[in-house]
């Protein structure tokens, strides 16, 4: 931790002493939100329009061109008197909205109208009303403009009217008032500045540059990006791969402010963005671990902190390092503009509207671009380093990509390309020092706390203390020290841990993770990736296992008389152990039916096989079906596994078919052969033959009930009619349903065989 | 969950009864091998197992019956199993345990069966 301490102690020095210098609204003054609302709804009074009970939502933005004017040529008095902040202020009822915008003075700049706006005609002609409103928007500036230009509206019956003040001398800022009314009332009114080569006809209150350009492409990019991702999550959630109760909610949350948005009319647009924000956080963490296998451990954390169950060490540390690496992050670009490279270059935090918000704290964690980082950190980059086996090359292409990318986060306003260029490198090499060291989690902790910490001081600077911005941040402290502290406690019980000869213990343990998950996925690929394809009938499969790695597998065989084999098995125990037995039997009985189309035999040589090997303690129970598809025979024996459910469709009977049978690897004595028994079943149109593992009858609920045999016979029945795939997910939905949210304590393995033609 | 497990043993004409109680799984598994272990070395190998307080088993327990009784049978013991829950009774059944023990309905029937055949034919 010594590092991240002294990268605080840095950045927090240099932060203090560069901030006051290289940020202009430092000159700005700017006033409460709620005097500007008050004073809204008397300029609309002004105009004719009482909005006194009309609801308020405001939205401040900031003139680039001429804030960087302001700071390249700061003895201009004419463009101090002029401000680049802006407030624009919505009025509205019932679906009628006016607008009010005020600059950083209070002195008002903008006016509309609701639409077909008739207001009170207080003056006789559409001249007297043009002239009162511009004397109004004009102030004691009045008479430095130029006599008015009329034009005639698109519409014959609106007037357009336009007061130009020129740059006086040793100015570049232009003025300009216009005024449109209709019927000798004022629809809009609008008081603009412009400076240097800013573009006069452009009537967005920001100015186009290269950070739209930037934030163009990486908008695109991620939330393209982020949008298949969220597909793919939705997928897992319905094919019930993941389980996670919170983002449901978190959806749920969405779409009941949502609503509420819609319905009451209600202004909770921050809020909503928050919760969307955490709802596709949340897919995005979840699919993230799924996919990105070698960089896993990095995701550990950050999913640990998703489910609400930040515990560990290593949370801690990421949050702790996170927290202290923020006021370097939040410095730098302070630093590159101070540097003296980049002459007349200042900084405008990406959250700098957070002066004018309702909610300080959330429109900065809503405005910190965590999907940026999530995108090129934990999908980006794990991608290219496989893709790329070079280090220097693949530095190559990073650096550069990087800086260009981090660019956009920085926003050091210069005239020169470069200035953003070195702070996004800047910024990129902080942010790789903290995933290298730490993980994800430290990383987007790094970025939120950074701009908690600006927002914090611009927000101090003005006078206004936002509690919110420093709960959040002690919040974070407290989590970060508490899970640091419990997960030490953890840790000291652990012999492992404790021993000081096994140093870097954690990363080893996180190393192993990604061996599991890489253990799984081999397992998984193990299995027969879709099921063989036999005219009349459908087949599905299914193998899910408790753990990392499960001790059930499923498998179809080609038998050497043309049959076709059919077979469940679930080694005993769990984990890796019962894992490893999953792979010799499959490999058994892939090798023995290559010789034998006879099942009983089959069963009895893999028997042998496996008590020479498994030392008595493990044993194997299987059920094999031999499959004649022309004949419709289908021929099973079981070995000491759970009875195969066949659901006879027609005569809407359901039998649990039984023969007699050891479990496999028990003991190879005559018993063995005596003991098992061949069930032939005849097979007719609409039959369901259902082979499954005992993960489905054992599945245990939260009341300690077990799903058992007759649920699962009343959930094959009520599959009649649908094909393989469909009565798999119909009856696995059973299961999971009857769990509740109660993780499955054992694999569960099923495989359907439908009779009937596939479509 | 907590699954409680216990073994209580007692001693009913020179035979050894392991009386299991709660859940017999992979976690509480380790324990009834060592009992039956610590009965093995002692030189007590006609055992009892008495399951009517045993409400669950898994494949873990069942591998604790299999992994000892080649052994004790060829030192002239035997484990007979009395007492199941008809739920644990087909956790046997199904893995046709039935065939290779001797299973009784109570402790006098895993007595007399011991009069008669002191160690199961397979």
């Amino acid at each position: 931790m010594r590092v991240p301490l002294i990268a605080g102690l840095v950045g927090a020095g240099l932060l203090l002493a560069l901030f006051g210098k290289y940020w202009p609204a430092t000159s700005w003054t700017v006033l409460p939100r709620a005097e500007l609302v008050a004073k809204a709804k008397l300029v609309s009074a002004h105009f004719g329009l009482d909005a006194s009970d009309w609801k308020a939502s405001t939205s401040p933005s900031i003139y680039q061109s001429l804030a960087h004017y302001q700071q390249a040529n700061p003895n201009d008095a004419n463009a101090r008197a002029v401000s680049p902040l802006s407030l624009r202020i919505k009025l509205s009822k019932n679906g009628k909205t006016a607008e009010v915008g005020f600059d950083s003075a209070g002195l008002p700049v903008y006016w509309r109208a609701p639409e077909e706006f008739k207001g009170q005609q207080k003056f006789p002609s559409d001249d007297a009303a043009a002239d009162a409103a511009f004397r109004y928007m004009a102030g004691p500036q009045a008479a430095n403009f130029e006599a008015r230009e009329r034009s005639m509206g698109d519409e014959d019956r609106e007037e357009d009217y336009t007061w130009n003040m020129p740059a006086p001398p040793h100015s570049d800022v232009r003025q300009r008032i216009k005024v449109v009314t209709q019927k000798a009332v004022v629809q809009t009114a609008e008081r603009k500045a412009y400076a240097g080569s800013g573009d006069e006809d452009s009537d967005t209150g920001d100015d186009a540059g290269y950070w739209d350009v930037f934030s163009g492409i990486y908008g695109l990019l991620c939330s393209g990006g982020a949008v298949i991702i969220i597909g793919i999550y939705v997928l897992w959630l319905v094919r019930r791969t993941v389980n996670h109760k919170f983002p449901i909610r978190m959806a749920g949350v969405c779409l009941a402010i949502m609503i509420a948005r819609v319905v009451g009319d209600w202004d909770f647009g921050t809020l909503f963005t928050a919760f969307f924000t955490g709802a596709m956080f949340v897919c995005l963490t979840a699919v993230g671990r799924g996919i990105s296998v070698t960089a896993r451990p990095k995701w550990m954390s950050l999913e640990q902190t998703c489910l609400l169950a930040p515990v560990g060490k290593s949370t801690g540390e990421s949050l702790l390092a996170g927290l202290l690496f923020s006021p370097l992050l939040a410095a730098l670009p302070f630093l590159v503009a101070a540097c003296g490279l980049f002459h007349s270059s200042w900084v405008l935090p990406h959250n700098a509207e957070v002066l004018y918000s309702r909610w300080p704290m959330l429109d900065t964690v809503n405005a910190a671009k965590f999907a940026y980082l999530l995108g090129f950190f934990g999908f980006g980059m794990p991608a290219f380093a496989r893709m790329i086996r070079k280090r220097w090359l693949r530095w190559m292409i990073v650096l550069p990509v990087g800086a260009l990318f981090f660019a956009d986060m920085t926003r050091v306003i210069s005239g020169a390309i470069g200035a953003p260029l070195t702070a996004g490198a800047a910024t990129m090499a902080v942010l790789w020092y903290v995933y290298a060291h730490f993980d994800l989690l430290a990383v987007l902790t790094v970025q939120v706390s950074s701009a908690l910490l600006l927002s914090g001081i611009m927000l101090g600077q003005k006078g206004q203390i936002s509690w919110g911005i420093f709960i959040v941040l002690a919040v974070l402290a407290v989590v970060a020290w508490w899970c640091r502290k419990r997960g030490e406690a953890v840790a000291e019980g652990d012999p492992l841990a404790a021993n000081p000869a096994i140093s870097g213990f954690r990363a080893e343990r996180e190393k192993l993770k990604a061996e599991f998950s890489l253990a799984r996925r081999a397992q998984q690929d193990m299995l027969p990736q879709t099921p063989p394809e036999i005219p009349g009938y459908t087949i599905a499969a299914s193998c899910t296992p408790s753990l990392e790695v499960g001790g059930d597998l499923y498998d179809f065989l080609k038998l050497p008389d043309g049959r076709i084999g059919i077979g469940v098995a679930d080694v005993s125990g769990k984990g890796v152990p019962a894992a490893l037995y999953m792979t010799l039997t499959k490999g058994l009985l892939a090798s023995v039916s290559r010789d034998s189309s006879n099942v009983s035999q089959v069963v009895e040589e893999v028997n042998r096989h496996l008590h020479s090997v498994t030392r008595k303690k493990v044993f194997v129970t299987m059920a094999l079906g031999f499959l004649d598809a022309e004949k419709r025979v289908l021929e099973c024996v079981r070995a000491g596994h759970n009875p195969v459910v066949w659901r006879q469709t027609a005569k809407e009977a359901t039998t649990l078919v039984a023969p007699g049978g050891l479990g496999l690897g028990i003991t190879a004595g005559r018993v063995f052969g005596t003991q098992l028994k061949v069930a032939e079943m005849a097979l007719e149109d609409g039959d369901a033959v259902v082979f499954y593992s005992d993960g489905i009858p054992e599945a245990m609920n939260k009341d300690l009930e077990q799903f058992g045999e007759e649920r699962l016979v009343s959930a094959v029945e009520r599959t009649d009619r649908m094909d393989a795939a469909a009565a798999r997910d119909s009856i696995l939905g059973a299961v999971h349903d009857f769990l509740d949210g109660v993780h499955q304590q054992d694999d569960i393995t099923l495989v359907v065989l439908r009779v009937g033609s596939s479509n | 969950m907590a699954n409680p497990f216990s073994i209580h043993k007692s001693e009913e004409q020179g035979l050894v009864v392991l009386s299991l109680e709660g859940y017999l799984d992979a976690h509480t598994a380790p324990e009834f091998e060592k009992a039956v272990e610590t009965e093995y070395e002692a030189g007590r190998v006609r055992l009892v197992v008495e399951c009517s307080r045993l409400t669950y088993i898994s494949s873990a327990g069942l591998g604790v019956f299999m992994s000892f009784i080649d052994e004790i049978r060829g030192a002239g013991g035997d484990i007979k199993i009395c007492g199941l829950a008809p739920k644990v009774f087909q956790v046997f059944d199904i893995l046709g345990f039935s065939a290779l023990f001797d299973i009784v309905p109570d402790l006098p029937a895993a007595v007399q069966r011991y009069e008669d055949a002191p160690v199961k034919e397979t």
